[in-house]
């Protein structure tokens, strides 16, 4: 046997937990669910092929369309101001980067990513219950009379933008180690010309990092629009439907009506906007984004 | 003005620290309070006397030490699985040269993009014509398959690794699987580690696998635990709630003690930019 072909071998052995797993868990149900989307498939009775109806059906359906609406406030609001929010706490430890308590605060900013999001939805939903919450009674001390946050049709879809602001650490991070390379040189040659640091940091820093911002805004964007778990927990959709999104309603269908073609179909629906979203994106930033080397 | 401006920066600094601290004090505040003592205006800071009692009375609450141990078995299956299969596969993608290996390898990058809504449907027809439903597996069975963010992760480390170190072995005879027992794994700790903490703090915060797959109370989850008592009890004993909250939390706090700089490089290594 020739070495090329040995290699060959012990490479697809090596690589063949994967290979299974990857035909398995991805490949096979990202198909089938496409083949599902097309069919009224209901796990107890068998399956019928309908072509494009369920996508049809799902154009007609005012809580799809208002599933979609909330996903995309989430994303629209929720993804940008999650973003600034990084990027500002990462540019603030990056200037005091040479001192010791950088880390402690790198530390307290990146933990909460660590904690079940499950666990922080109860800490708000007592904090901003509207009897005795804590936010409340300090909102009311200050004079201000503090609305019903998750419990109002307005204000539940902030409030869960809010608290996911905690959920910022891995951006932050990503954000600190890309300032942490952009050249000293080029930040001190700015200095000698008389920059100011706003100067700077909006004609050299962004500019250098805008890679990673990118990657950050698509990395969140995918995530966010998944978001689930929190508008679940909070408010489980409600109030009115305000916070139900995507993910619930394809959950709902799926797993409570048991309608699994339809559900399918508006994750295909889902998988399509994440999709053209990433690449509009990407076409549209190809050429502000800076790329070095 | 240099001084000033590092004064402002960490005044915000210490602001934001506070706030993001914030929910975390209130927890184990009201967790070892009265309910009397905060579920009035203006709440108290802090306890009128330290109830430890509370998390005694917290794991009878919730079937605590049912849902630990339910989540502790699935995570560290799942840490243990995704390190071993994980790490073989990385090596076949780094170590060993075959036809079709980038491919292979995009596709599999390919597949952290893929929502899980998309597949999570066929995936509970499949796991359930495999008879796993009413079981732990659908949750960490696919995870000793490998976890397409852990071999991306080891593979740019073990293609740091000069082939040259490997020469010298193959020369002696070695074959992949020895290469990678003896001289691949002893040098792959500190990525090993980052792996196992994140697949492992994944696991324990997973909230939409156990929905989806865990059907019997008995099986549940911490996270879905909680989730579950909020909203099935209308008047919440958020003092109990908030002890089991704590507990549930603190693995995650040592994790983070003994681990965090590991955590930190792990996401740096991940964005994709230092590889």
């Amino acid at each position: 046997m020739s070495r090329k072909r040995k290699e060959l071998i012990a490479g697809l052995i090596f690589v063949s937990p994967w290979l299974l797993g990857l035909l398995l868990f991805h490949v096979y149900p990202f198909i089938t669910s496409f083949y599902y989307s097309l069919t009224d498939f209901n796990p107890i009775k068998p399956s019928e092929f309908v072509g494009f109806e369920n996508y049809r059906w799902l154009l007609e359906d005012n809580l799809f369309w208002k599933s979609l609406g909330n996903t995309l406030y989430f994303v629209g609001i929720g993804v940008p101001l999650s973003q600034l929010t990084a990027l500002l706490i990462a540019t603030g430890l990056y200037s005091v980067r040479r001192s010791r308590v950088m880390r402690t605060f790198r530390g307290i900013f990146f933990f909460p990513i660590l904690v079940p999001e499950v666990v922080m939805v109860l800490v708000w939903l007592l904090m901003l219950n509207s009897e005795f919450g804590i936010l409340n009674s300090f909102l009311k001390s200050l004079g201000i009379n503090p609305p019903s946050w998750f419990l109002s049709v307005t204000w539940a879809k902030p409030t869960i933008i809010f608290l996911r602001l905690w959920f910022i650490g891995t951006s932050m991070v990503i954000y600190l180690s890309s300032l942490n390379e952009v050249p000293e040189e080029v930040i001190e040659a700015a200095i000698i010309d008389g920059a100011s640091p706003l100067k700077r940091f909006f004609k050299i820093t962004i500019p250098m990092i805008s890679p990673v911002i990118l990657f950050n805004f698509i990395m969140d964007t995918i995530g966010t629009f998944q978001i689930f778990t929190e508008p679940f927990v909070m408010t489980e959709g409600g109030p009115a439907r305000s916070t139900y999104t995507l993910t619930m309603f394809i959950y709902t269908n799926a797993f409570q009506h048991l309608d699994m073609g339809y559900a399918s179909a508006a994750a295909w629906m889902t998988f399509s906007l994440i999709f053209v979203t990433t690449v509009v994106v990407l076409a549209v930033t190809s050429r502000r984004v800076f790329y070095r080397g | 003005m240099r001084g000033m401006r590092r004064l402002t920066v960490i005044s915000l600094l210490i602001l934001g620290a506070l706030i993001f601290l914030f929910p975390f004090y209130w927890m184990v505040m009201v967790s070892l309070g009265k309910p009397e003592d905060f579920m009035k205006t203006p709440p108290r800071l802090f306890p009128s006397s330290l109830n430890f009692q509370n998390y005694t009375e917290a794991v009878r609450y919730i079937p605590f030490f049912r849902y630990f141990f339910n989540t502790l078995w699935i995570s560290c299956m799942v840490t243990l699985g995704s390190v071993v299969s994980s790490s073989l596969v990385a090596y076949g993608f780094s170590k060993i040269k075959w036809p079709g290996r980038e491919v292979l390898f995009l596709i599999t990058l390919g597949t952290m993009m893929l929502p899980p809504a998309v597949t999570v449907i066929p995936l509970y027809m499949e796991f359930k014509a495999f008879g796993w439903l009413g079981s732990f597996k659908p949750l960490w069975v696919p995870a000793w398959f490998g976890s397409a963010w852990a071999i991306f992760l080891l593979r740019q480390f073990y293609r740091s690794i000069p082939d040259e170190l490997l020469d010298s072995a193959k020369i002696d005879g070695a074959g992949h699987f020895q290469i990678w027992k003896t001289i691949i794994l002893p040098m792959s700790r500190a990525p090993l580690a980052v792996v196992a903490l994140f697949q492992f703090v994944w696991s324990w915060k997973n909230f939409f696998g156990p929905l989806i797959f865990l059907r019997d109370q008995n099986m549940y989850t911490l996270s879905l635990g909680l989730a579950f008592f909020q909203s099935r009890h209308g008047g919440t004993e958020w003092h109990l709630l908030m002890a089991a909250a704590t507990l549930t939390t603190i693995p995650t706090i040592i994790i983070f003690f003994l681990a965090s700089r590991y955590l930190i490089e792990g996401i740096k290594i991940t964005s994709g930019f230092k590889g």
